[in-house]
């Protein structure tokens, strides 16, 4: 689920890893006029305003019906408005609802429709969130906001979905690999003055999907309600 | 360097009851002036108590979640005593102790939760900094065990107690140069929510008690207040970005 390179990206990488992908854009400009669309090589991409858990669910069902069974749901992006930079003391109300509360109704909302989808045969839920919300970043608190709480609300599903079969987990990356338009290997939305990364900054496509990929299989069935930090080596949180 | 809060002009949201409370009266205690925010008639007690204390304080009503009145009791302050040194965004919803799954987490219930937790602290973040800059203040968020650990059976409420915790970690970077300390207080202790739990469920208390290494559940007045007394005291003035987890040894995992 996602609206931008990141989730392209992302996607791709999990084909790369022989995952069938579809995508929940959350801008319907991406499909056009049809139900899905399936530009190139990349993964086919249908709309998803993610507006409710059942307007989520259904747009699962129709992926299933279209592509195959669902295992896993990747929550890639909620909304571009959360990574807008600007310190909180120049937010209006309305650009902090945009960008804290919308993409929070949003997370809900995928959840409760991952849910929806997967209780009763299992499967996986997993959050990308920006490693600035392990750590903090100036001019990124919306942004904060919304991925702690992601990872917060991952913890309370993994912990209430477990005997269910269903594992949630969290991968921390770099913020500039989430924001429209940054290349990557700048700082972009990241803590002015991080470490340096003990390896080479990962990039969606060749670092991070092979991960998330991992984790949605069967391999890491004991693990959920962790958050794995794919950041090079960055910050090495507790 | 003093512990005391002689001099200091502490706002408390939710101060009406429970921790909240606790909170202004041992602030007052410890010399603050206290204003103490909150929507019921239970806030006017919490003034007149600190008053019969020998204390100062005034009660405004407040709903965090509509911002004139956040405006109002940060105008209170500075007009009754002065200026501002502290605010602690302690206020929660009503539905904060409402058992409940993710699944049926409805619009209504969501909602408020994000606009007492969340959206009342932007509104006294946003009305808070000028005054807190002027004094090299502190921003205190009172959070909960469950936005760190995630709760099977508060989801709504894990989820903007967690996210207060990512707004407490950007805001201290950023206020920092301003001069400003952004802290988290994560406290297990009773309150009129979990003693309402207990109710409900008996085994609830006994339980918990067994999980926490201190033997028992924190007391508001005596093992949560003299924290945050602390952290907006001298000896907190280096202390900024963290959640500081008061619950008598329960949780270890950072």
């Amino acid at each position: 689920m996602g609206e931008d390179d990141a989730a392209r990206a992302l996607g791709s990488g999990l084909r790369d890893q022989g995952e069938t992908v579809v995508l929940g854009a959350l801008d319907p400009r991406a499909v056009g006029n049809g139900d899905t669309q399936s530009p190139g090589d990349g993964p086919a991409t249908m709309a998803c305003a993610a507006t409710s858990g059942d307007d989520v669910a259904d747009v699962l069902a129709r992926a299933e019906g279209a592509h195959g069974p669902l295992h896993a749901v990747v929550l890639v992006s909620a909304g571009r408005e959360a990574t807008v930079a600007g310190d909180l003391a120049g937010l209006g109300p309305a650009q902090w609802r945009q960008r804290v509360e919308v993409p929070l109704e949003r997370t809900l909302a995928c959840f409760q429709g991952a849910y929806r989808r997967l209780r009763g045969r299992g499967g996986s839920l997993m959050v990308l969130v920006p490693t600035l919300a392990l750590v903090g970043s100036s001019g990124f608190a919306p942004w904060s906001a919304v991925a702690e709480g992601q990872r917060s609300l991952a913890k309370a599903a993994a912990r209430a979905w477990g005997r269910e079969g269903i594992t949630v987990a969290c991968v921390a990356v770099p913020g500039a690999l989430l924001v429209p338009g940054v290349a990557t290997g700048t700082a972009g939305p990241d803590r002015r003055g991080q470490p340096e990364p003990a390896l080479a900054s990962p990039d969606l496509r060749g670092a991070v999907a092979p991960v998330v990929a991992s984790l949605v299989s069967d391999r890491w069935r004991a693990v959920t309600g962790a958050t794995v930090a794919v950041d090079g080596g960055v910050w090495m949180t507790p | 360097m003093t512990e005391g809060l002689d001099g200091r002009v502490v706002l408390v949201t939710g101060g009406g009851a429970g921790i909240g409370r606790a909170l202004c009266l041992v602030c007052a205690e410890a010399g603050a002036d206290v204003v103490v925010a909150g929507p019921g008639d239970n806030a006017v007690e919490t003034a007149a108590l600190i008053a019969g204390r020998g204390g100062r304080a005034v009660s405004v009503r407040t709903d965090v979640t509509v911002s004139g009145d956040v405006e109002a009791a940060v105008r209170t302050a500075v007009e009754r005593f002065g200026g501002l040194d502290a605010v602690v965004h302690n206020a929660t919803s009503r539905r904060s102790s409402e058992v409940g799954t993710i699944d049926g987490i409805d619009g209504a219930t969501w909602a408020d939760h994000v606009a007492v937790t969340l959206r009342g602290a932007y509104h006294c973040a946003l009305t808070g900094l000028p005054h807190l800059r002027a004094r090299r203040g502190r921003f205190i968020v009172m959070t909960s065990p469950a936005g760190i650990e995630g709760s099977a059976a508060l989801p709504a409420y894990a989820a903007v107690k967690g996210a207060l915790r990512g707004l407490v970690k950007s805001l201290a970077v950023e206020w920092g140069p301003l001069g400003v300390n952004v802290v988290g207080v994560c406290p297990l202790a009773h309150t009129p929510a979990l003693d309402k739990a207990y109710t409900e469920n008996p085994a609830l208390e006994e339980r918990l008690r067994q999980v926490v290494p201190a033997g028992r559940i924190g007391d508001p007045a005596s093992d949560i207040a003299p924290v945050v007394v602390f952290l907006l005291g001298d000896g907190g003035r280096y202390i900024s970005g963290q959640t500081i987890v008061v619950d008598g040894g329960r949780f270890t995992g950072l």
